[in-house]
C-alpha cells in the first residue's frame, strides 16, 4: 500500500515536472514573441532610445512651426523620374466606408488612365483589424506601396522613422509646399517625413435646431447661454438635455474648458502642462453642467442601452439636442436625427482662449521597402492635389489638408466641410499622441474611469484629478 | 383527475415552458431577418421585430458589391479555403488521435502534454509569429498558410476530441480485425472510421462553422480584395466615422449564414449524437 503512494507520489512529482517544464516553454516562447508584435521596431534600431528621441524631435517640429528649431534639415530630392514605360504594379491599402471604397477606386481608374504602365492593386476593408494587418505588413516588410494612416500609427511604428519611406526624396514628385510646416512637423521624425496629412479634424459643437426651436432658446454660443439653456430646458421638460456627452466627449469638452480658460498644452515636450487642482477644476466644471441639466450623467445615458450617440434614441428623437465631436463624424449624427435639423454651430466660448484639440484625421505614407517610390509618390500626388483624383475623393477622406487640393473643391453644401472651416478657424492645440489610447480615455482607461468615478459620485474632484495625472505619467512614460 | 388529463396537463405545461423559453432564443435570428427590411432609425427605434415600412435597399445595395464582386463571389472564395480545410481537419486529427489512443512510443506523454498545451494558446500570441513564418515561405495572399496548418493537425481540439472518443471504443475489435489479418491502416479504416463518424461529423461541422466565421486570420494573410472571404465582406461597409446601412449588413449577414445553417440541419443527427457520446464516455 505505501510503496503503491509511493509510486503515485513520485508520479504526480513527474508529472508536476512536466507540467512546470510546459508553462515555462510557454512563457518564454510568449516572451519571445511579444516585442516583436510592438517594440520590435525599436528593439531592432540602434538606439535603444529611438523611440523617445523621435518622438521629441516631432514635438520639437510641432514647437518649430513658428521659429527655427526643426531637426537635422530635410533630405534633398533624389530626382526619382516616374517610370511611364514598363509595366509596374503599386499596392495601395486603406480602411473606409462604402463612398470611400467607391471614391477611391474610381480615382485609381483615373490614375491609371493618366500612368497606363501603372496598374494599382486596391486593397481595402473596414477598420476592424486593419491596424493589426499594416503593423505587421510594416514590420515584416511587406507592406503595401501607399498606405492610408492614422496619425499616430507613424510615430508608433515608425519610432526611429526609418519604417516608412522619406518622402523629403521625392519632393519633386509629391508638392510638399502645399502643406502647412506644421502639417509637415507632425510626421517628421529624425528629420525624415514619414507621411504626409490628408485631413486634419477637431471637434466641434452642433445641434438638433427642432429642439432649441421647440424649446425656444436660442443655439449657445458661451458657457452663460449654455447653462442657461439647461434650465430652460429642464422646465420644459426634465428628459430633453441641450448637451450629450459620453466619457471619451467628457474628456474632450473637459480639456477644451481647461484650454479655453489657461490657454495652455494638455501635454507639451511629454511634460503634462496642467497641474492637479486645474485638472479637479475640470471634474467641477463637468459636474456642474451636469448639475445644471446641460449634459446628462452617464449613469443616465448608460441606461438609454445605446452603445454610441448616434444609436441612441434620445439622439434620434430629439431628446439630446446638442454633442460635441469630431467633424468627420457629423454626417453620421446627422442622418442618425430623425425629423430634425441638424446644424454645426459656433464655438461655445469658455474662456480667453481657443481650446480643444486639433489632430491629423489621417495621413498618406509609402512603405520603405516600396521598389516603386517615384509612382507610389506620383499616386499619392494625384489623390492629393490633381483635379481628377481630388474631385472624385471629395470629402470621403475629410476635408484636404493640402491647401491646392482644397481649393480644387467645392464642398458649400457639405455640413463636414462647415464643420472643418469652423475647427480649422478655431484652431486650438495640437494634439498630444497620448489622449486617444485606449489605455488612456478608451473604456477603462485612467481617464474614463476618472470620468466614471465622477459622475457616479463614487469619488471626488481632486482624487479623480490625481487619478488623471498618475494615469497621463504612465503613457507619457511608455 | 385522471392520470391521463394530469399527463396532457404536464405536455402542455411542458411545451408552453420550452416556446417560450426557444422563442428568446431564436429572437435574435427572428429579428435579425425583420431588421435587414428596416432603416437604422427603425432598428434603434425599439425591439420589435416587423418593419413599419419595410425596404429592400439592403439587399439591393449589398449585392451591388465592389469592383463587379458581390456577396456570393465573396462566400465562393469562402468555401475554396473552407471545404478543403475541413476535409484535412478530419483525416490529419483522426489519424493523430487513432495514434496517440492505440500505439505507444517513445515520448508519447511528452507530446502528448504538448499537444494539449497548445489546445490553451490563444491564437492571438500565435498571430505574429505565424505570419513571420508564412511570410518566408512566401505563402501571403494564398490560402495556404489557413488550409495547410490543418493538413498537419494544428487544430489540437478536433484530436483532442477523437482522442476522448476513442478511449470509449473497445479494443477487442480491433484485436479481432489484427486476427483477421487486418493491418494497421485496414483497423483504422475498417473498424476504427466507422465507430468513430458520429465524432467526425462533429469535427468537420465546428471546423466548418469556425473556418467560415474566422475574420483574424484571411484578414492579416490575404491583401487581394478578390481573394477575401465573406467574413470580411460583410465588414467592408462598416466605417464607424461616417457610418452604414445596418439592414444592408444584416442583409448580408443573413444570406451569408444560409450554408452553414444548411450544413449544420443536414447534419444535426450525428451532430447532437456525437456531442452526447463523447460527452459521455470522455
Amino acid at each position: 500500500m505505501e510503496k503503491m503512494m509511493e509510486k503515485m507520489m513520485k508520479k504526480t512529482k513527474k508529472k508536476r515536472g512536466i507540467a512546470a517544464l510546459l508553462a515555462g516553454m510557454m512563457a518564454v516562447s510568449l516572451a519571445g514573441c511579444m516585442p516583436t508584435a510592438k517594440e520590435g521596431a525599436g528593439a531592432e534600431s540602434p538606439q535603444p532610445q529611438a523611440a523617445g528621441a523621435g518622438s521629441d524631435a516631432a514635438a520639437e517640429g510641432t514647437e518649430g512651426a513658428g521659429g527655427d528649431s526643426a531637426t537635422a534639415a530635410p533630405a534633398q530630392a533624389e530626382g526619382l523620374q516616374v517610370d511611364t514605360e514598363t509595366p509596374i504594379t503599386l499596392r495601395m491599402n486603406w480602411w473606409g466606408g462604402d463612398s470611400r471604397h467607391q471614391a477611391t477606386l474610381a480615382a485609381i481608374e483615373k490614375f491609371q488612365e493618366k500612368y497606363p504602365n501603372i496598374t494599382v492593386a486596391p486593397e481595402y476593408e473596414s477598420f476592424t483589424g486593419h491596424e493589426e494587418k499594416v503593423a505587421l505588413g510594416v514590420r515584416s516588410g511587406n507592406a503595401a506601396d501607399v498606405m492610408q494612416l492614422d496619425w499616430s500609427w507613424v510615430p508608433t511604428y515608425s519610432p526611429d522613422g526609418d519604417n516608412f519611406y522619406d518622402l523629403n526624396k521625392v519632393s519633386d514628385i509629391l508638392d510638399l509646399e502645399a502643406y502647412t510646416e506644421k502639417d509637415k512637423a507632425v510626421f517628421t521624425i529624425g528629420g525624415k517625413l514619414n507621411a504626409i496629412p490628408v485631413s486634419n479634424t477637431g471637434r466641434v459643437f452642433c445641434w438638433n435646431k427642432t429642439t432649441f426651436d421647440k424649446i425656444g432658446v436660442e443655439i449657445p454660443t458661451t458657457l452663460e447661454e449654455l447653462m442657461a439653456a439647461g434650465k430652460s430646458f429642464e422646465a420644459y421638460d426634465p428628459a430633453y438635455y441641450p448637451l450629450v456627452t459620453k466619457e471619451l466627449d467628457r474628456a474632450f469638452l473637459m480639456v477644451y474648458y481647461l484650454q479655453s480658460k489657461y490657454g495652455k498644452d494638455w501635454v507639451k515636450d511629454d511634460v503634462p502642462q496642467y497641474t492637479q487642482e486645474e485638472i479637479a477644476e475640470g471634474f467641477d466644471f463637468l459636474q456642474s453642467l451636469e448639475e445644471g441639466h446641460v449634459i446628462p450623467s452617464l449613469e443616465k445615458i448608460a441606461g438609454d442601452g445605446a452603445d454610441l450617440i448616434d444609436t441612441n434614441i434620445n439622439w434620434i428623437d430629439g431628446h439630446y439636442a446638442g454633442i460635441f465631436l469630431y467633424d468627420t463624424s457629423v454626417v453620421k449624427h446627422a442622418q442618425a436625427v430623425e425629423d430634425g435639423e441638424f446644424v454645426v454651430g459656433d464655438y461655445v466660448k469658455m474662456g480667453d482662449y481657443n481650446g480643444g484639440f486639433i489632430k491629423v484625421n489621417q495621413a498618406f505614407g509609402i512603405s520603405a521597402t516600396t521598389e516603386h517610390p517615384a509612382e507610389a509618390a506620383a499616386l499619392i500626388q494625384f489623390l492629393v492635389a490633381e483635379e481628377d483624383g481630388v474631385t472624385t475623393l471629395g470629402d470621403t477622406r475629410g476635408v484636404p489638408a493640402n491647401q491646392k487640393g482644397l481649393a480644387m473643391l467645392d464642398l458649400s453644401g457639405s455640413q463636414v466641410a462647415e464643420a472643418n472651416a469652423k475647427a480649422i478657424a478655431w484652431g486650438g492645440f495640437p494634439m498630444d499622441k497620448t489622449f486617444e489610447r485606449s489605455s488612456f480615455t478608451g473604456a477603462d482607461g485612467t481617464f474614463y474611469n476618472a470620468l466614471q468615478l465622477s459622475s457616479y459620485g463614487q469619488s471626488d474632484s481632486a482624487s479623480c484629478a490625481q487619478m488623471v495625472l498618475d494615469g497621463l505619467a504612465e503613457e507619457l512614460a511608455r | 383527475m385522471t392520470r391521463e388529463m394530469r399527463g396532457r396537463v404536464q405536455t402542455v405545461l411542458r411545451y408552453v415552458v420550452l416556446i417560450v423559453v426557444g422563442m428568446f432564443m431564436v429572437y435574435p435570428l427572428i429579428w435579425m431577418v425583420g431588421a435587414s427590411f428596416m432603416t437604422n432609425q427603425q432598428i434603434f427605434s425599439g425591439v420589435g421585430f416587423i418593419p413599419k415600412s419595410p425596404t429592400l435597399d439592403g439587399y439591393i445595395r449589398g449585392f451591388a458589391g465592389y469592383q463587379g464582386m458581390n456577396l456570393l463571389y465573396f462566400m465562393f472564395n469562402t468555401y475554396k479555403f473552407v471545404l478543403p480545410k475541413v476535409l484535412f481537419t478530419v483525416v490529419s486529427s483522426t489519424v493523430t488521435a487513432y495514434g496517440f489512443a492505440r500505439f505507444d512510443f517513445p515520448g508519447k506523454k511528452f507530446s502528448f502534454a504538448v499537444l494539449l498545451s497548445t489546445l490553451f494558446l490563444p491564437q492571438v500570441v500565435l498571430n505574429v509569429p505565424q505570419y513571420i513564418l508564412f511570410d518566408q515561405m512566401g505563402w501571403l495572399d494564398s490560402y495556404l498558410p489557413i488550409v495547410v496548418p490543418s493538413l498537419l493537425a494544428a487544430d489540437t481540439y478536433f484530436v483532442y476530441m477523437q482522442i476522448q472518443f476513442l478511449r470509449g471504443i473497445p479494443r477487442e475489435l480491433e484485436e479481432a480485425a489484427q486476427i483477421d489479418g487486418c493491418g494497421i491502416m485496414q483497423r483504422l479504416w475498417y473498424v476504427i472510421v466507422p465507430m468513430l463518424k458520429p465524432s467526425i461529423v462533429s469535427c468537420a461541422l465546428f471546423q466548418f462553422m469556425w473556418a467560415s466565421n474566422d475574420f483574424m486570420g484571411p484578414l492579416i494573410y490575404i491583401n487581394t480584395v478578390a481573394k477575401y472571404p465573406v467574413s470580411i465582406f460583410l465588414r467592408m461597409s462598416m466605417d464607424a466615422d461616417v457610418g452604414f446601412e445596418w439592414n444592408r449588413v444584416l442583409a448580408m449577414s443573413l444570406i451569408a449564414i444560409i450554408p452553414s445553417l444548411v450544413v449544420f440541419f443536414l447534419a444535426q443527427d450525428s451532430f447532437v449524437d456525437g456531442i452526447a457520446a463523447g460527452g459521455v464516455k470522455g
